[in-house]
């Protein structure tokens, strides 16, 4: 299972079968995160479900509800939106329910993009250091896709 | 995606007292779901659920398997367990997040069950409690293992 008879057969069967578990996840997981859209469209299956949205913009607010945009949806959200002000980017959880589009709301919070990608310019240089480290002690060897330990 | 600095941290701990090209191994098995997953998410611009498996216990066997072909056949088995045990430690971390269960790494027992789980301590993008916490845990360990005349670290 491990030797190096078939090399590549075996590379291409390890990233062969993650490619075909993430497609079966795409088309038999629904229930993983689905979009308002999707919920919508699908609207008796997850009637009552929860969903998440990942970011909404804050249209409008009232004491009972507020209303958020999904690219070209609108959804009423039925709860109090404490600390949202219109133009907010934020995160709901929701029970859906459809015709039209409502969420009773779970939770709420504001997204803050720029501190995202602060965190992702961080992670990216503490990957990049890892990948220099990895090859100061690992060298390719002639002739096969292999790291081989120690450099010296 | 906790943040790379808090994985590469946590996964130094475990992995200082395993043998020098497993260590390696099991660093970079700490941070390859998020690598893989941000690859399918943002090279190949897939949706979120097919991304899922990059953070799966049955996904990280996979991929593992494939990666660990890139290690000399010496160490080969060794390789494997170590990316995959370090991508399920990235896993643990990951589940102290509290994001409303949509992240990946909440449904990581999917295929087997699609129920989302996590422990919800902290925001994911409060880093600025995480990694100064994985800083000091990490350093902490690190000097009273040396100060024992342990070598855990090159």
């Amino acid at each position: 299972m491990f030797g190096s008879r078939f090399f590549f057969l075996k590379l291409l069967l390890g990233f062969g079968t993650f490619f075909g578990a993430c497609t079966a996840c795409y088309f038999l997981g629904m229930e993983i995160n689905p979009s308002v859209r999707a919920a919508e469209v699908h609207a008796p299956r997850f009637d009552g479900e929860t969903l998440w949205i990942p970011m909404a913009q804050v249209d409008a607010v009232s004491e009972e509800e507020f209303a958020v945009r999904i690219n070209e949806t609108r959804v009423r959200v039925r709860g109090r939106a404490e600390g949202i002000a219109p133009g907010d980017l934020v995160e709901i959880t929701g029970t859906f329910h459809s015709r039209p589009a409502t969420l009773d709301l779970h939770r709420v919070r504001k997204v803050a993009p720029q501190r995202r990608r602060i965190v992702e310019v961080v992670s990216m240089a503490v990957l990049a250091a890892v990948i220099l480290l990895f090859f100061r002690r690992f060298r390719v060897r002639k002739g096969a896709w292999e790291f081989r330990w120690p450099t010296s | 995606m906790a943040d790379l600095v808090t994985h590469y941290l946590t996964a130094r701990i475990p992995a200082a007292r395993l043998s020098r090209p497993i260590q390696a191994a099991f660093v970079v098995g700490a941070l390859l779901p998020d690598v893989v997953g941000k690859f399918l998410d943002r090279a190949l611009q897939t949706s979120m659920r097919f991304d899922v498996p990059s953070h799966t216990v049955l996904g990280l066997a996979l991929y593992a398997y494939a990666a660990c072909f890139l290690f000399e056949e010496r160490v080969r088995r060794g390789a494997w367990l170590a990316l995959w045990l370090g991508g399920l430690l990235h896993v643990f971390v990951d589940l102290l997040k509290d994001t409303m269960g949509s992240a990946s790494s909440a449904f990581f027992l999917f295929p087997f069950t699609a129920r989302s789980f996590e422990l919800g301590l902290y925001e994911p993008l409060h880093a600025v409690w995480s990694v100064p916490v994985a800083v000091v845990f990490a350093a902490s360990w690190e000097w009273f293992a040396r100060r024992r005349g342990a070598d855990v670290w090159e």
